[in-house]
């Protein structure tokens, strides 16, 4: 394979870089540099110790392994510190979480600022207001969280930068875990600012680390795009050596910082000037290789579909676009010169493919590929024997036509927690037959059985508006309107439409389950919590005070574990006139910390098999299958058992008991509360 | 001049290398003997596997300590991972791939040398990605998830509680070969099969050894070191007691029971019991709701506490069984309706043509 190096404009980072070259973070840079020589058989070399995950020895914040098998979302976190960041802020959601998790994990206090932001257009303008003042900083998001970003982002390219500044967006094809599966390669061009893609750890390492010194070579904002494979693939990656942290200050020009309409007329054509210059720069850069082999199919790809097309045509000539807006014309055009079919695999939207053909360039694609979903070897596998490439597989079924055992195999479903204080509320809402707007998190699963009392979901903070809207358009039958949200996606986007409820006087009830954390994401600190991303204490918000504040004159605060307590504020609620709030108080059973009380267990003599505690949705209710009675009787996995006592509250045999002997269920809760003091973060 | 841009303008080799081949697809079985290879007897090894089971199982723990062992080796590997609301309770699967150079992360079917199943229904389920002749190391604990027991009459159970294991499928009973700490720490359970991979896949024993020290939590290195050691003996027990298989490791559906319930110290292990059916569903009849409708006052009270959601109050806000074939015939709003209005009839003969008892 011929691979073109280009020393391109973009390649040579500005001057001010390179004169703050690490000393204090000086690492065996040599050694580095001789074991990656070796090639792939570095890591043979016995001496070359491995890691999996990032590995730091110690204060001075070297790195101790040479060759790390590194997660996307971590090499792009140790890139960061070693680009010199100096602080790193977003707002987590799958799968672009662990980025901030990591830097908060392994770089020390003083390189990098690194913080959770109460939403993503927040994280976005703390980024480009560090950036004004001289710090190169990267901002984190998922896909749909750059929409709520886009305010900011579409004008940021009209300020530009001081110091670098890096939107790390993770997209979600295939929708593993997010409300759309949106391709944000097309942000990039609405924004014009460049896009860099890395399709394994190692890129995702080099790519971040260059998209700062891009920034500041084109004075504006990089996008740098995985989606799940990448960001949660590991790979090895072997790390340069790294810069200190970048020194700068603020320095005022109100005629490019302050975008009035006189001024920004002429950062749009300095915006534009700068797109054409971009545009000439894309041939040139290095990110983009031509891997000339057979001539007879050629195939343009990028990010984690390069490694599917290397694994199913190992023989095709690939064009790996690493750089993917702007797109590099005239390379193209030369690339499909020289074979004879040219295809384009690429995840989610046609956005190569439209751009091909925008170039003149005849390609196929999507006729082939997907435009949903992931892809998967398997799926440009059979996406180029459509196309007459690959042969049809030798029988009349392909290996997933076999009848598989799998088939046989039921389906499992993410559920709640065993013990999650998000239960009681939906049993609740459930009973009321409430219309539910919900929301986004753990507590979305409230719309499946068995609890299914949640009717809408759509994005981040919109059950409160739409409840507006349901409660104002009144036609729900009678039924009263209840927005069900959590701590975190109230504090990122429930304040305003909160406000809107009460200054339209809605005639509807706001729940918000707070457990103290964002839980969905696996336990982020966010304002309600009284933390830091790094464990340090940290002033905390106070919900119900800004619900007061806002003007709602009914709130009500409430443990959730008290099943009665949680029905009697949610009725009450739901039967007053104007806007009521009820705040459901519980920490989180998960994280921070595991909370575990006496574990309960089911008297099968009292038990008579109604099932009412398995509405509850609790993994550890099952069904008893070694008792020879019919109906079978309930019993409690000791194991996953919490001890939150909410089924033994609703058994109307009062059959499910505590382990720990003559403890009555309010005492059982009240102790829970007590010994998860320290745990509960001053509620 | 940043060092990440030399990286473009000096090609590391990690770019311009190339695979001798695309044999990733077509990898033999590894065989340890193929140590001819002067500068690294491994460095030829290749494979692939899923790892499956459900959240907090261990199985990222499991797939790390692979991935230690194959880096030891100088080998080239790739694992996927799983984050987000798939962890809450559903499946974890995880892709692992190793070998001299590897590309993509994840597998297409039939291209998977082993699995490791880590519950019994979740290492079942992806064995379409297991090639003909490849080994499933699937450990036979079960956690039943709440959706299969959504029948609420006879309490059947939606999962594949007693099927006969499949070929290529070897049943392990983790727990009761790993030793005692496991029932401390489950995760521990699930070392025996690493013991029972490393059998197969073709690392010394000391790379892996030293792995595990390097990738579990420094309190059990000890007592996971016992369950692989354990693992791996059993492993090859199991391998020599079960007959006439030359390197294919296929499970009969009731030859291999006695075999293997009969290999000495593989302590006291229980077989998948085969020959047992799966469970019968209850095959009682519909319960039947009967309202006098003269009684009810309309106070709700059975509608609220239906666990089911059988009942409402109609137009007269008299209670009817709007929804009567859920109801499971627990009888808790006859033995709470303050008018004794309703009678719940459960010897109703119904399409199944059987009665209850």
């Amino acid at each position: 394979m011929k691979i073109e190096v280009n020393t391109s404009p973009g390649a040579v980072a500005k001057e001010g870089a390179s004169t703050k070259k690490a000393v204090s973070k000086e690492m065996n840079s040599k050694r580095i540099s001789e074991s990656s020589k070796d090639g792939k058989d570095r890591a043979s070399d016995s001496k070359v110790a491995v890691s999996v995950g990032p590995t730091l020895n110690g204060s001075d914040g070297s790195i101790k392994h040479e060759v790390s098998l590194l997660s996307g979302n971590e090499a792009i976190a140790l890139g960061t510190w070693h680009a010199g960041a100096g602080m790193a802020v977003g707002y987590p959601g799958t799968p672009s979480t662990e980025v901030l998790e990591y830097i908060a994990k392994i770089t020390p206090e003083s390189d990098v600022y690194v913080e959770w932001s109460t939403n993503e257009k927040v994280a976005m303008d703390v980024a480009m207001g560090a950036s004004l003042a001289g710090e190169r900083v990267i901002m984190t998001t998922k896909h749909v969280g750059l929409n709520v970003a886009m305010d900011s982002l579409m004008t940021s390219p009209f300020i530009g930068v001081n110091g670098g500044v890096v939107v790390f967006n993770a997209d979600d094809p295939g929708m593993h875990s997010s409300q759309n599966e949106q391709d944000n390669r097309y942000i990039a061009r609405f924004a014009g600012v460049p896009l860099l893609e890395p399709s394994d750890s190692q890129e995702a390492y080099d790519f971040t680390r260059a998209a700062f010194a891009l920034s500041e070579q084109w004075d504006t904002p990089v996008i740098l795009r995985t989606t799940t494979r990448v960001s949660h693939s590991r790979s090895k990656v072997v790390p340069t050596s790294p810069e200190s942290r970048r020194e700068g200050e603020f320095r005022r020009d109100r005629r490019k910082y302050v975008m009035l309409p006189a001024n920004a007329r002429v950062r749009h054509l300095a915006h534009l000037e700068r797109l054409a210059k971009l545009e000439e720069w894309a041939e040139e850069v290095p990110f983009n290789r031509e891997e000339m082999r057979s001539s007879s199919v050629g195939v343009v790809t990028s990010g984690i579909s390069y490694q599917y097309v290397r694994d199913v045509l190992p023989d095709a000539s690939v064009f790996k676009l690493g750089l993917t807006f702007p797109l590099p014309k005239e390379r193209l055009k030369s690339f499909a010169a020289k074979v004879d079919r040219l295809f384009v695999v690429e995840e989610l939207e046609p956005y190569l493919e439209e751009a091909l053909i925008l170039f003149g360039i005849a390609a196929q694609g999507k006729e082939f590929f997907p435009r949903y979903g992931e892809l998967s070897p398997h799926l440009v596998r059979v996406g180029f024997q459509s196309a007459g490439v690959l042969e049809a597989p030798r029988g009349q079924d392909g290996p997933s036509g076999t009848s598989s055992p799998a088939s046989s195999v039921g389906p499992r479903f993410p559920l709640l927690c065993a013990g999650c204080s998000h239960a009681t509320p939906f049993l609740v809402l459930r009973e009321l037959d409430a219309v539910v707007a919900g929301d986004i998190g753990c507590y979305t699963l409230g719309a499946t059985e068995p609890l299914a009392s949640m009717d809408t979901c759509l994005s981040m903070g919109s059950s409160i508006g739409m409840a507006v809207g349901l409660a104002k358009a009144g036609n729900t039958g009678g039924r009263p309107v209840v927005a069900v949200l959590g701590d975190s996606t109230f504090l990122h986007a429930g304040i305003p439409p909160l406000i809107e409820a009460v200054h339209r006087e809605a005639n509807m009830t706001v729940v918000i389950l707070d457990n103290g954390i964002t839980a969905m994401t696996g336990g982020q600190p966010h304002p309600a919590t009284s933390m830091t991303i790094r464990g340090g204490t940290a002033p905390r918000v106070d919900i119900p005070a800004i619900c007061k504040a806002i003007g709602v004159s009914s709130v009500t605060v409430v443990d959730p574990y008290d099943v009665g307590a949680t029905r009697r504020a949610i009725e009450n609620a739901v039967a007053k006139q104007g806007v009521s709030v009820v705040v459901t108080v519980r920490p989180c059973v998960e994280s921070p910390v595991k909370s575990r009380g006496p574990v309960y267990y089911v008297d099968t003599d009292r038990c008579d098999g109604c099932q009412l505690c398995m509405n509850l949705g609790c993994p550890a209710l099952i069904w008893d299958m070694s008792l020879d009675v019919m109906p079978k009787r309930v019993r409690i996995d000791a194991a996953l058992c919490s001890g939150c006592t909410v089924c033994a509250q609703i058994c109307p045999q009062g059959a499910i008991l505590p382990t720990s002997k003559r403890v009555s269920v309010s005492e059982a809760v009240s102790s829970i509360s007590s010994s998860s003091g320290p745990t509960e973060r001053g509620r | 001049m940043t060092k990440a841009t030399d990286r473009f303008t000096d090609p590391s080799p990690d770019q311009t290398a190339q695979p001798p081949d695309n044999s990733l697809a077509s990898s033999a079985e590894p065989a340890p003997a193929r140590s001819s290879k002067e500068r690294n007897p491994l460095g030829e090894l290749k494979g692939n596997m899923v790892l499956a089971g459900v959240g907090g199982q261990g199985i990222i723990t499991a797939s790390n300590t692979i991935s230690f062992a194959c880096m030891q080796a100088g080998l080239d590997v790739k694992k996927s991972e799983v984050h987000g609301m798939s962890q809450r309770g559903g499946t974890v699967v995880s892709h692992l791939r190793f070998g001299p150079e590897v590309h993509s992360v994840m597998l297409e079917p039939e291209q998977a040398e082993w699995i490791l199943g880590f519950e019994w229904e979740e290492g079942l389920r992806f064995l379409e990605y297991l090639k003909p002749g490849g080994v499933a190391f699937v450990s036979t604990e079960r956690r039943i998830p709440p959706t299969a027991q959504a029948d609420r009459r006879g309490g059947r159970v939606d999962y594949a509680l007693e099927s006969a294991p499949p070929d290529g499928v070897v049943p392990i009973d983790t727990y009761a070969i790993a030793g005692d700490a496991a029932l401390e720490r489950p995760a521990i359970a699930q070392t025996v099969l690493l013991g029972a991979l490393s059998v197969e896949m073709g690392l010394p024993v000391e790379i892996w050894k030293e792995a595990i020290a390097a990738t579990v939590p420094p309190k059990t290195v000890e007592a996971n070191l016992v369950a692989f050691e354990n693992g791996r003996s059993w492993y090859k027990r199991w391998k020599q007691d079960t007959a006439g298989s030359k390197g294919q490791t296929v499970l009969q559906a009731n030859g291999s029971k006695k075999s293997y319930e009969s290999i000495p110290g593989s302590g006291g292990g229980k077989a998948v019991d085969a020959s047992r059916t799966t469970i019968e569903a209850w095959r009682g009849g519909i319960p039947k709701v009967e309202i006098v409708r003269d009684w009810c006052k309309g106070c709700n009270i059975c509608v609220a506490v239906c666990p089911e959601r059988v009942l409402s109050l109609d137009r007269f806000d008299i209670a009817v069984a709007s929804n009567p074939d859920r109801c499971t015939g627990c009888g808790l709003c006859a033995r709470l309706c303050p008018d004794m209005a309703i009678e719940i009839w459960l010897d109703v003969p119904t399409h199944l043509g059987a009665s209850t008892e």
